[in-house]
């Protein structure tokens, strides 16, 4: 392909920059059509066929144990909001209802959490951008600073139209997009569903959301049911983002010092 | 017996104790904190919560709850008590210096979360915050204090003032 | 030709539109973006998909609700100016202490079982008194 349209490619889908390491590189045999086909559906079918990080250890940063649920209760991430405001996409996240406020499960939450946790640190791992979105004016401050610890890019004012898909007009050059995005909250001030999240799909960025109990999940790659107000919430939840990021980007200088000649 | 109990303690767990609005500790008590702690990182949720604070307050409509000024502004002050919103209170005109933040009020709790259903609408908007009423100043956490004078009287003192 | 697809964001979820790409020739397998094989190997939970039901859409939410809160309504409507609880502290609430104190006579006489629930409440108010609580 030539280097023209694999730069469209980068900027479309975010794709690998030419540095990564790929264990892919040592002629792994390639998907056919039916399997590709039978991974729309069911991704896992397509296993044997990605990088090698992935074949063997399922939790490979052990986020299992780092993730506790009393501390999860102690930042306050099961408490949703009233139940009038509920959203019905996000009843399958509830433990239930405390005189009309929603509770969630964090049993459930927990699992949700692990599974945004380990996407995270493979990205950061690979090498990959991760952006920090938020719509709350309460935590704006601490996803900054959040991000900008682990040498991560963050957007936490208002979203101007077109930021991801309208790069060229807006920002000149080509620019490289991120890879992942993580929102912090989901809902503007107006109840609605933060813009980026559309533009994210709509470019192919994998998304993950700090769903609410009055959020709407459409369009998030990854839920993480949760309280999204609160900011001991927010704080935990910031500081196991952190700590995701940084993982990978440890085990990537290690194995960069493996390998030395990639 | 309250205030004998008070002079024998140390002044940190005195103003812990009053903050909390506990009277002595007993044996039960003790021994009931440590296995929370040690036991707490092996608790499921459902257990967890069934014997939280949240559960233990019943029916939050009036309930007296503490609560610690995390913010003011001008002579707003952003109550946190705990739960998922501040709740949002004027600093009264008497000795509102003394509401700054980080200071523990007594607050009575009517809503945990105020929402309203607008016409048109099919959903609640929430108003991101609590509804309560201040009752009191329970410390201030900027203002050194002295062991022995206002100890015994704050303790005399009424506990709720007459509504 | 790959914005063309790409940016029909309800076609199909992202792994499914980029998928489709590799499948059709347009992007080369080892072209795919670097999330891609993170996503195999842990896709999401639940379908990302923009226009699915989760599951328990349009049920009702369960109302949780324990044995104690019975005692703790009646204990409340008598003391409603006692017992202020400071949520993010250790110590227990002295509504918790009722509780567990009117258990704990309940169970010293296990042979006055149908003794009537008014007593051990005056019983259990007694007890706390005597250890200095004091309710009013």
């Amino acid at each position: 392909m030539s280097r023209v349209i694999l730069r469209n490619f980068i900027r479309n889908f975010s794709s690998a920059s030419a540095t990564v390491p790929r264990t892919a590189t040592t002629t792994v045999t390639q998907p056919d059509s039916t399997t590709l086909q039978k991974a729309t559906v069911q991704p896992t079918v397509l296993k044997p066929y990605v990088s090698k990080s992935l074949q063997n250890e399922q939790d490979l940063f052990g986020f299992e144990k780092a993730v506790h649920i009393d501390e999860m209760f102690k930042a306050r991430l099961h408490f949703g909001h009233k139940i009038g405001t509920v959203h019905e996409n996000m009843k399958w996240a509830l433990y239930g209802e405390r005189l009309g406020v929603c509770i969630f499960d964090l049993e459930t939450t927990k699992k949700y959490l692990v599974r945004a946790l380990n996407f995270i640190a493979h990205v950061s791992m690979r090498g990959g951008m991760i952006l920090f979105v938020t719509s709350n004016r309460d935590s704006m401050f601490d996803v900054e600073k959040a991000a900008e610890e682990v040498n991560q890019y963050s957007h936490v004012r208002k979203w101007q139209s077109g930021t991801l898909t309208n790069t060229r007009q807006l920002l000149g050059a080509s620019v490289r997009l991120p890879d992942t995005i993580v929102f912090m909250s989901t809902l503007t001030s107006l109840g609605e569903s933060h813009p980026a999240i559309v533009e994210a799909t709509k470019m192919a960025i994998p998304t993950i959301g700090i769903v609410d109990s009055n959020s709407d999940p459409a369009y998030l790659t990854y839920l993480i049911p949760a309280n999204d107000d609160t900011p001991n919430s927010t704080e935990y939840l910031l500081r196991l983002f952190k700590m995701a990021v940084k993982k990978g980007q440890e085990e990537r200088k290690r194995q960069q010092q493996q390998e030395p000649g990639k | 017996m309250f205030r004998a109990i008070i002079r024998a303690r140390p002044v940190k767990q005195f103003v812990e104790c009053r903050a909390a609005y506990s009277t002595p500790e007993s044996i039960i008590d003790f021994v009931d904190s440590v296995a929370e702690t040690s036991e707490s990182q092996n608790k499921s949720f459902a257990s967890l919560l069934r014997h939280s604070k949240f559960m233990q307050l019943g029916d939050f409509n009036g309930r007296l709850v503490v609560g610690k000024i995390a913010q003011r502004i001008q002579d707003d002050l952003y109550i946190d008590f705990g739960l998922k919103f501040n709740a949002v209170c004027k600093a009264p005109s008497v000795g509102s210096e003394s509401y700054r933040s980080g200071a523990r009020v007594l607050i009575r709790l009517l809503d945990p979360e105020l929402s309203e259903r607008f016409l048109g609408s099919n959903k609640d908007l929430t108003l991101l915050e609590a509804d309560a009423v201040l009752v009191r100043l329970l410390s201030n956490t900027n203002i050194a204090r002295k062991p022995k004078v206002p100890a015994e009287k704050e303790a005399d003192k009424p506990e709720i003032p007459a509504e | 030709m790959a914005q063309f697809v790409a940016r029909t964001e309800r076609s199909g979820n992202i792994f499914s539109r980029v998928t489709g790409l590799i499948r059709a020739g347009q992007l080369s397998w080892s072209d795919r973006p670097l999330w891609y094989d993170v996503y195999v190997s842990s896709p999401p939970l639940s379908p990302p998909d923009w226009n699915v039901k989760l599951a328990k859409h349009g049920e009702p939410i369960r109302p949780i609700f324990y044995e104690e809160d019975v005692l703790r309504a009646k204990f409340y409507k008598k003391y409603r100016n006692t017992a202020a609880i400071q949520i993010d502290s250790s110590k227990q609430s002295i509504s918790q202490q009722f509780l567990n104190e009117y258990q704990i006579i309940k169970n010293e006489n296990p042979t006055e079982e149908n003794k009537e629930e008014e007593e051990i409440f005056e019983k259990t108010e007694k007890r706390l008194q005597e250890n200095g609580i004091t309710l009013k």
